[in-house]
């Protein structure tokens, strides 16, 4: 059991702190949905109508959407683009798909690959692209829910103004939907390229995301 | 090159959209039926005559709104002084959660959800353009 603890401390940690975060933005978000009940003279409601609320939706989703697409274009972007002195990136002579040799695939694959990694066809090319497309198809999802969440989180608004709803076409061409969406893109580019930055020049002792301490910066590549 | 830690997280991550689409898709559009039948009481109550009953129909804030406009500080005696018009056809309702839209030829109603059941915010509203908020004989804005 400790064991088996130690070994999935990374996702085990991050799994928690996910769930204690989505309750705390549940409960505060209950609590400020319900202020603004008042405030227009409507009735509050409970705890589980507000987790059924395109409200609370449309906040989870429009941040979810915006991870899900950081890290897809940073497994994509990887892939062809270098940086160099960055342990984010590959050597500096290596950008592409690399050989199936590297890549450990095919004829060059060993006993503990995973199978689909050692068949040839469409096996080997969808679990070559199974990260990508993974993330992808989250982030499409979470970006779907965002805009059928936000259009009816608006439209509640919009009669609370007396004013019309508008509709799915109207609403995914409004500023409120690209404003939810771009302040959520901007400040995930801004982390990524700051990582990537910032690793060339700085370092944290004993993190896989940093360089060891003693590497020289125009070092490409390398991990602590 | 390593991949970023949080990239192991993905197992919670389609299950959870998942679960949260339904969250979503329970936000969306409903049929309505109850917002409409009780902006049509609404109509029915006032064409009647019976203003106690029409205001019984209004939201609790529009109620008082509507109260306090009057001279005579009832809803009732406000309701029967507003041209409120003569709604004619049903021609749609639009629901978003606990707020309702329902058009019909001649008014556009809007509702809120109570306890209670649906309860009018605003009557006898007409647009102002695009985008302004309508203008309503009771309630609005």
């Amino acid at each position: 059991m400790k064991v088996a603890i130690r070994n999935n401390g990374l996702s085990l940690f991050f799994g928690l702190i996910f769930l204690l975060a989505l309750l705390g933005q549940a409960l505060t978000g209950h609590a400020l949905f319900n202020e603004e009940q008042m405030a227009s003279g409507l009735e509050e409601i409970s705890f589980g109508q507000y987790l059924l609320s395109s409200n609370f939706a449309v906040d989870v989703a429009e941040n979810w959407q915006s991870e899900y697409l950081q890290f897809l274009l940073y497994i994509f972007a990887t892939v062809w683009l270098v940086q160099k002195g960055s342990p984010e990136s590959k050597e500096l002579n290596e950008p592409g798909l690399e050989s199936d040799k590297e890549q450990l695939v095919g004829d060059y694959s060993n006993a503990k690959s995973p199978k689909w990694a050692r068949v040839s066809g469409w096996r080997r090319t969808v679990y070559s692209n199974s990260l990508g497309m993974t993330m992808g198809l989250i982030f499409l999802l979470s970006w779907l829910v965002q805009s059928i969440a936000g259009n009816s989180n608006y439209n509640q608004e919009q009669i609370q103004n007396f004013q019309r709803p508008v509709s799915w076409p109207e609403y995914i061409a409004s500023p409120e939907f690209w404003n939810r969406t771009l302040q959520n893109w901007q400040s995930e580019f801004l982390a990524v390229g700051s990582m990537v930055v910032l690793s060339i020049y700085l370092r944290q002792r004993g993190s896989p995301e940093s360089k060891p301490v003693g590497c020289a910066h125009d070092d490409t590549g390398t991990t602590g | 090159m390593k991949t970023p830690k949080s990239i192991r997280c993905l197992r919670f991550g389609l299950l959870a959209v998942l679960t949260l689409s339904g969250g979503a898709l329970s936000g969306c559009a409903a049929d309505g039926t109850a917002a409409a039948e009780a902006a049509e009481a609404f109509h029915r109550d006032v064409a009647s005559s019976d203003m106690t009953a029409a205001c019984s129909l209004l939201q609790s804030k529009t109620r008082e709104d509507t109260a306090r406009s009057s001279d005579a500080g009832t809803c009732e005696s406000q309701l029967e002084k507003d041209k409120i018009p003569d709604p004619g056809r049903l021609l749609g309702t639009e629901q978003f959660g606990r707020d309702a839209f329902v058009k019909f030829e001649n008014d556009t109603v809007f509702l809120a959800a109570s306890d209670a059941g649906w309860r009018i915010t605003g009557v006898g509203c007409a647009p102002n353009g695009e985008e302004a908020p309508y203008t309503c004989e009771v309630g609005g804005k």
